[in-house]
């Protein structure tokens, strides 16, 4: 019986230890793998800060391990030794933590400005779209094919919603924006994640590493409907994306004389693609 | 302790007791209905129950021109009582195989096969009917209960046919009661638990208007048009864009919204014939209830069938129109270009008092025409006034004419769409249609006009 506390405090950092290691394997891990090249660093850093703490957790209890079992081991009743006040192992113990600390916030100084400081922004990115967040969908503005992104809405520029088509293999930038309240941009699978604050343009710059479609949602507790706010990202080949403004722009033109076909077949053939329907 | 555990139960009990009973949805009838003497209101309802159903029991009437669903097969094999093999293919447009285990409640119509025995046996080929209990497409083995939902004995043989009808319209209902309900209401009636705190109020379906359609004036909403609206929404109001729904799923929805707009117009048709004779306000020292209610015996068994049957003929002739292509707004001419000429006709044209646009959406567009601190009709009463200066809507809600500075449309800003607006109005709202007195030309540079508002100051500056 006088075993059972030393074993009870092996037994959880054990079943800690066995829930990380399985869980990438019982799908418990990140939402998918990484689809950006940035995401991807971001997995690392993460990996990194699991690998830095996971060490000193499994040595740590090893260590508490070893002396509760030693403790229950020793019957004799010899003298305790405190180690309060010691002036050496304060100082190891204060400055070991804030070195790794130290290294970890310079490690990912460089990803971090990658990520969010404009001046580190990859050079050729130009902003494609206007994402403007309200209660409850994602409201969406390209310029016209061939043309830039202008800040303020233009007579030719084409709108959208909820369905936020990007070209894959080269970076790309969103502007982002809302009309109402603090929403929050969210795309787990290229681990991007904004907020849209009212009054504000904020810019989001990734790169999507191939085709495919990611759920978008809000990360804010925007209002009742916070749940409803999905949308998707279509990450597409260069050709398709510029087939897909050309869509729009024909659908946005339609002047109802040109030809007289079913008006909801249109938007249906944009709405549609290879892929799988994002099940609401 | 135990009084305490007692409690806990109780309050748990009570808990159970209040879910279960909300989460049954159920149709509501109108207030109008409401204002019927208590027999014209049973009649109403037991009409409404005959031809529509309940949300629970949804009732296929083949007058109406919805698309309920069905698709068929032929019995393979009958096993027990209640269950057959049959191998349900050819599924109907709105159902898709996945689906098909959410049959359940859905009609079985079972066909001897033609020439067989038993169809020369029953005369004119009978088909009993039944519901779907369960349906396994794997072992394609279906079970039938009768049609209060018990189990039943199944008088069918291999090669008969099975129909299943109304698969479509469930499949909408369970849609519509998980994406739209909570604004729109179970009935449609557009009071939903969250409908209180939208500005502009969702749309109640029961007058069977909408605003925003192809359609020329006086034409109902096509199926189109409402596809095209669930899937972008309607932008500067909480209508929410249902653009990720698979196709399927809003073809489904659409089909029980329009149903559900039949439904309510059946209710509008009867109660207006009802409520010159037997509201409840009439009920007086001249007239006794007892009075009324023999009055009303006799015209329940007289006249109330044939108001029923014309009205759904009215409904079909009238949902139809829609999908016809002669009533819809097509223009004749192409687009003007939108030149800075056509942005000055339409101006023109905006400021005229051929059009008066002006006098609701004000001179510079901004939407604070004089016409909304006017005192106007109410909607629907001419020479009626209101109480409060403003311009009503169908529904008997303020309408303020459109900000067109803003540049949000929220029936489309395809410049089809607001050709169509203006042509024939924005129905069920003051905006009335111009079609009919104006050219193609003049609603082109009305159109150019209206799309080049938001950047009107822009191209003045320019000039
Ligand atoms: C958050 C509340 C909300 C939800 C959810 C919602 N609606 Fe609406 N809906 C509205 C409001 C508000 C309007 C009125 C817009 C207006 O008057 O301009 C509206 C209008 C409509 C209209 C009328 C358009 C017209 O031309 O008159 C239709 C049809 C409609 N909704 C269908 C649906 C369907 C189908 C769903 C579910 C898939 C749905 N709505 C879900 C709020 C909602
Ligand atoms: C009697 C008042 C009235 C007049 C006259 C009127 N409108 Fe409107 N208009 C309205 C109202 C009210 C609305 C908003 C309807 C709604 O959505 O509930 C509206 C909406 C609109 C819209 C917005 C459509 C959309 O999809 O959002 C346009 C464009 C428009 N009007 C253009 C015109 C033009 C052009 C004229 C003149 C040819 C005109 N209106 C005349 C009252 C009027
Ligand atoms: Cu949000």
């Amino acid at each position: 019986m006088n075993k059972f506390w030393p074993l009870f405090f092996c037994f959880w950092p054990i079943v800690a230890v066995v829930a990380f290691w399985i869980s990438p394997a019982m799908n418990w891990w990140f939402p998918g793998m990484a689809m950006s090249p940035l995401g991807q660093q971001i997995d690392n850093l993460f990996y990194m800060i699991l690998v830095i703490v996971g060490l000193v957790f499994v040595g740590t209890h090893i260590g508490l391990g070893y002396v509760l079992f030693r403790g229950v081991a020793h019957e004799d009743e010899k003298k305790s030794w405190f180690s309060h006040g010691s002036h050496k192992l304060e100082v190891l113990w204060s400055v070991a933590p804030a070195g790794i600390l130290l290294f970890m916030s310079l490690y990912q100084l460089d990803v971090w400005m990658r990520y969010r400081v404009k001046s580190h922004f990859p050079d050729e990115v130009q902003p494609i779209a206007e994402v403007t967040a309200r209660q409850f969908e994602w409201r969406i503005r390209y310029p016209a094919p061939g043309k830039a992104l202008m800040p303020t809405p233009q007579p030719d520029d084409l709108y959208t919603v909820n369905d936020l088509h990007v070209p894959f293999g080269r970076p790309v930038m969103i502007r982002l924006r809302s009309m109402d309240v603090q929403h929050s941009f969210f795309v787990p699978e290229l681990r991007i994640k904004q907020d849209a604050v009212p009054g504000t343009v904020i810019p989001i710059w990734f790169e999507t590493v191939d085709e495919g479609d990611f759920d978008l949602t809000c990360a804010e507790l925007c209002g009742w409907g916070h749940y409803k706010m999905r949308g998707r990202v279509f990450a597409e080949r260069e050709s398709q994306f510029q087939h897909y403004l050309k869509t729009l722009q024909a659908e946005q033109d339609y002047d109802g004389v040109r030809e007289l076909g079913s008006t909801g077949a249109q938007i249906a053939e944009y709405s549609r693609g290879p892929h799988k329907q994002a099940g609401h | 302790m135990k009084f305490s555990d007692t409690i806990v139960c109780a309050v748990a009990l009570l808990g159970i007791a209040g879910c279960s009973s909300n989460s049954v949805p159920q149709f509501e009838t109108s207030q109008d209905t409401g204002k019927l003497f208590q027999p014209a209101r049973d009649a109403v309802e037991s009409e409404l129950q005959a031809a529509f159903g309940t949300p629970e029991n949804l009732v296929v009437w083949p007058d109406l021109p919805v698309d309920f669903g069905s698709f068929g097969g032929s019995i393979e094999k009958v096993t027990t009582q209640g269950t057959l093999v049959v191998p349900l293919a050819g599924q109907s447009a709105l159902a898709t195989d996945e689906r098909l285990p959410e049959l359940s409640g859905a009609a079985v119509l079972v066909a001897p096969a033609a020439g067989g025995e038993k169809g020369a046996e029953g005369g004119e080929n009978a088909a009993a009917v039944y519901r779907v209990a369960h349906y396994d497409p794997e072992s394609k083995t279906l079970r039938v209960v009768d049609e209060n939902g018990k189990p039943t004995q199944v008088t069918a043989a291999e090669g008969d046919g099975v129909q299943v009808i109304g698969d479509g319209l469930q499949k909408g209902r369970n849609l519509y009661l998980k994406h739209c309900m909570h604004c729109h209401g179970v009935s449609g009636d557009g009071d939903g638990p969250t409908a209180p705190y939208l500005k502009p109020r969702p749309r109640d379906y029961r007058k069977g208007i909408f605003k925003f359609t192809s359609t020329k004036t006086g034409v109902r909403a096509s199926r189109d048009d409402l596809f095209r609206l669930v899937k972008l929404g309607v932008p500067g109001t909480y209508m929410p864009s249902f653009m990720l729904l698979p196709d399927d799923e809003v073809s489904a929805i659409v089909e029980y919204v329009r149903w559900l707009s039949m439904r309510g117009e059946l209710e509008s048709k009867l109660v207006v014939q009802l409520a010159l004779d037997f509201g409840s306000d009439q009920i007086g020292p001249k007239r006794t209830f007892a009075d009324m209610s023999t009055e009303f015996d006799a015209f329940r068994g007289s006249d109330l069938p044939d108001i029923v049957k014309s009205a759904g003929e009215e409904l079909g002739a009238d949902w139809s129109a829609p999908e016809d292509a002669e009533n819809l707004v097509i223009p004749k001419e192409e687009r003007v270009a939108s030149s800075l000429e056509s942005i000055a006709r339409g101006r023109k044209m905006f400021l005229s008092e051929k059009t008066k646009c002006y006098s609701c959406h004000g001179e510079t567009g901004a939407g604070n025409g004089a016409a909304t601190e006017e005192i106007n009709d109410l909607p629907g009463q001419p020479g009626v006034k209101a109480e409060v200066p403003g311009l009503f809507d169908a529904w008997g809600n303020i309408v303020k004419p459109r900000n067109l500075q803003r540049g949000l449309f929220r029936g489309g800003r395809r410049p089809i769409d607001i050709y169509r607006r203006i042509h024939s109005g924005i129905k069920g709202t003051p905006m009335q249609a111009f079609g009919n007195n104006l050219s193609d030309q003049d609603i082109w540079d009305l159109v150019n006009y209206v799309l080049n508002v938001p950047f009107e100051k822009k191209t003045q500056a320019s000039h």
